[in-house]
This record gives C-alpha cells, sequence and structure tokens, in this order.
C-alpha cells in the first residue's frame, strides 16, 4: 500500500515537472535526523538503548507549488525513516525494527476562498492538543508517550525479562490529538484575526472539526487549538480535546491540554496536561504532568517529567535531554504495577 | 449504592468536560477579539525553519523547475 502511493506521488510530481504549459514551480527539498541515547528502568530490568526520537522523527520533505493570478498549486511529500523508534522500543531487545512511512502525500490548492488538501496528511483536528510554545516539544509535550509508549508495565512480582502484563505505555496515555494523518479530504478557512476554522472526512469515514488560534498580545504570544472527531470506524463515538499554550516575553511559559473521549460500548476516556517551562536565550527548561483515565480499560495513568533543550544555531542542531516517570494503576485495584522510567538524552540536526 | 456512585462520577467527569471546554472556547474568543496581532502557529516537532547543516541559510534545497516566460514549443 504504501509503495503504491509513493508510486502515485511521484507520478504525480513527474507530470507536475514535465509539462511545457505549466508556471515555473518552486521546490524545497529539506529534512532532519534526530536520534537519542535512551535508558529505561521497569522496576526490575534497566536497559540503555539506541533510538529514533518519535517526537519529531527523523524524516525528509519536498514542497513544491505554482502560483497563477491568486490560485496557488502545491504538492507535499514528506516520509519517516525511523529505527528503533521510541514509540515501539520495548524490553525485548530481538524486537528491534526499522520502518519507513508515509506522513504527507498532498497536493493542495488555496485563493481567498481558503485551502483544500487532498491526500495522506494531517486532519483538520491534527495538532489542536500539542499546541506548545515551550520550546522542550522535543523531549516532552502532551503527548507524553512519545518518549516510551513501547514499553510494558510490569506487574510487581513479575521477574520474567520481558512483562507479561500486555499493557504497554502508549496504550494508557493518551493526548487526544484530533484524528491524527489519514487519507482525507480537508478544507481550511483563510485565517481571520488568528482563528483558521478547518474540517475533513477520512477515508476511515471519520470526519472532524479543528478550531485553530495564533496571536501576538503585547508582552505575550498565545496558540490554542480544539477539535471535534465524529468517529464512523472503530470503538469511539466521539472525541472533543484542546489545549492552550501561552508564551510571555519574558521567558515563562504555561501549556495545558485536555479532552474527553466517549466510547460506543465500554468506559470513556479522558485526560489533562500541564507544562509550566522557562525560555532563556538558546535555551529551554520544562516540567510536565499528565494524567490518563480509560485509555486503558479499566486503568489510569500519570507521568510527570522534565526537560531541557539547548539550540545550538552554528551547527543546526537542538540537543535535549529529559527524565520522565510514568505510573500505571488498575482502577479495581486487582493488580499492582511497578513504575516505568525513562530518561532520553539526544540531539536534532537539521540538514 | 456503588453503581450510582460510579454513575455520578461519569457524569461529573462528563459536566467537567463541557465546561472545561466551553471555558476554553469562551476565553478564546474573547482574546480573540482585543485586537491581538494574527501569529502562524509553528510545530516545534515539524522541521524546524531556519538555517541547515548543508543547505545554508535558506535550510533548504531550492530550485525552480520550468519558466513562467516559456511559450509552448509547437510541433514542427
Amino acid at each position: 500500500m504504501r509503495f503504491d502511493k509513493t508510486v502515485i506521488a511521484t507520478a504525480v510530481t513527474m507530470a507536475f515537472v514535465s509539462s511545457p504549459l505549466m508556471a515555473a514551480i518552486d521546490g524545497k527539498l529539506s529534512g532532519h535526523i534526530n536520534r537519542a541515547v535512551m535508558f529505561f528502568d521497569d522496576g526490575e530490568t534497566s536497559q540503555t538503548r539506541h533510538v529514533d526520537n518519535d517526537s519529531s522523527s527523523t524524516r525528509v520533505r519536498f514542497n513544491g507549488a505554482t502560483t497563477v493570478d491568486t490560485t496557488t498549486v502545491g504538492i507535499n511529500m514528506e516520509f519517516q525513516a525511523e529505527s528503533n523508534s521510541t514509540a515501539d522500543v520495548n524490553q525485548d531487545r530481538g524486537d528491534n525494527d526499522f520502518e519507513f512511512g508515509e506522513r504527507i502525500l498532498e497536493f493542495t490548492v488555496s485563493d481567498n476562498w481558503g485551502k483544500i488538501s487532498v491526500g495522506q496528511g494531517s486532519t483538520a483536528s491534527d495538532g489542536t492538543s500539542e499546541k506548545d510554545m515551550s520550546g522542550t516539544t522535543l523531549v516532552g509535550y502532551s503527548d507524553t508517550n512519545i518518549s516510551g509508549g513501547g514499553l510494558l508495565f510490569r506487574e510487581s512480582g513479575d521477574k520474567a525479562e520481558v512483562p507479561g502484563s500486555g499493557i504497554t505505555v502508549g496504550g494508557v496515555f493518551t493526548n487526544m490529538d484530533g484524528n491524527s494523518r489519514k487519507d482525507r479530504f480537508r478544507y481550511d478557512t483563510p485565517s481571520m484575526a488568528g482563528f483558521s476554522l478547518g474540517l475533513s472526512h477520512a477515508d476511515s469515514g471519520d470526519s472532524d472539526l479543528g478550531l485553530h488560534y495564533g496571536a501576538n498580545y503585547s508582552g505575550m504570544k498565545l496558540a490554542a487549538g480544539l477539535g471535534y472527531v465524529d468517529y464512523d470506524s472503530g470503538d469511539n463515538d466521539s472525541q472533543l480535546a484542546g489545549s492552550v499554550s501561552v508564551a510571555l516575553d519574558g521567558g515563562l511559559n504555561v501549556t495545558a491540554a485536555g479532552g474527553s473521549r466517549d466510547a460506543k460500548s465500554g468506559s470513556d476516556a479522558d485526560f489533562g496536561y500541564l507544562k509550566v517551562g522557562y525560555r532563556m536565550g538558546d535555551n529551554a527548561f520544562s516540567v510536565d504532568y499528565h494524567l490518563s483515565d480509560e485509555a486503558e480499560a479499566g486503568h489510569e495513568g500519570t507521568s510527570y517529567g522534565v526537560q531541557y533543550v539547548r539550540d545550538i544555531k552554528a551547527f543546526s542542531t537542538e540537543a535535549y535531554a529529559g527524565v520522565r516517570n510514568y505510573e500505571l494503576k488498575d482502577n479495581s485495584g486487582a493488580a499492582n504495577y511497578e513504575d516505568v522510567a525513562v530518561a532520553l538524552i539526544g540531539a536534532r540536526v537539521k540538514f | 449504592m456503588i453503581r450510582v456512585n460510579i454513575m455520578e462520577r461519569l457524569k461529573m467527569k462528563k459536566a467537567g468536560s463541557l465546561a472545561g471546554a466551553t471555558l476554553l472556547l469562551a476565553g478564546w474568543l474573547l482574546v480573540g477579539c482585543s485586537g491581538a496581532q494574527p501569529m502562524a502557529y509553528q510545530d516545534q516537532n515539524e522541521i524546524p525553519e531556519g538555517p541547515g547543516l548543508f543547505t545554508g541559510e535558506s535550510g533548504e534545497v531550492s530550485f525552480v523547475l520550468g519558466d513562467s516566460a516559456e511559450e509552448p514549443t509547437s510541433a514542427e
């Protein structure tokens, strides 16, 4: 399936490039590599691993656009190449993997009336739970499971090398970030006073709305998002979630996110997230807290972490370090789990 | 009794979520009407803007394909 999409996208690109009738195309190629050393302890075993940081996975992007009068037609292609993603690595060292996958494969048409996007890419609600101006998102943001999403929680007394609970960090912690990236048709209104509204329909049958806001005030910046998803497929019925991030010119910043998801059957899920940070020149620090209830049926997860990012402009590099603790509680009290602690030290190098 | 308590808790959580979302929207609309300058939000986890290690100041390999002034060639 991925191969087919790649071939089609390449064919579309070549059709653009080879046409003698078209106006000039501005093409751009960019990307980055984001690698880290990961240390984790699940209460029984600890390991040091070498990973691709899923908060901003290693990727490459090609953009092209041409404008005639007021109409711009563009293409966007973006692929990620992750070897040992932090979202997948678990206690089984033999489970190493490499994944080359699609992120964006779309064409867009924009004019005074707004913008339509057709193909694989962000749905209208994607990003609404992840507004964050702390400067530390490389190593921690509302999607806290990116630091160790594949790791398995260990029941107290379980001495096996690979825990047998079957419950992963990624299954417990959610930030309900809209409908993610999908094969979709999307429409966005033009930005009005910092607001823009989008709606999209995905191949899965899901529909969603996303309201996005960004503005500069005297002494501060503010970004916010609110997303609603009406699910057609899967076990969920609907989801409402959003986020707000405020960054003062003095360096202090606060980010909050929250949301609720209604299931077609079984328990509904909720989450809340709070981060407080400080930026000082090229340095950014933050601490955060995440509560995620019933994303894993019958369980509640809490996580807290500390993040640091340093922007090294001379080398187009951002170095980072972070520590995070994940806790899991069985709401029935039938089982007790050990905490999972994860530390990440790495860098994102833009090429 | 326990079942009632659980149902009440669930209802309270839903009401809390709805209230939170309403407050968020209200605050958002309020600040949106206060004359602030629109800002394009940059997701920090996307490919960052600015210089690249090999791509220089622009951070991108840029090229132009085609020519807007070019006329289509006719067959001889």
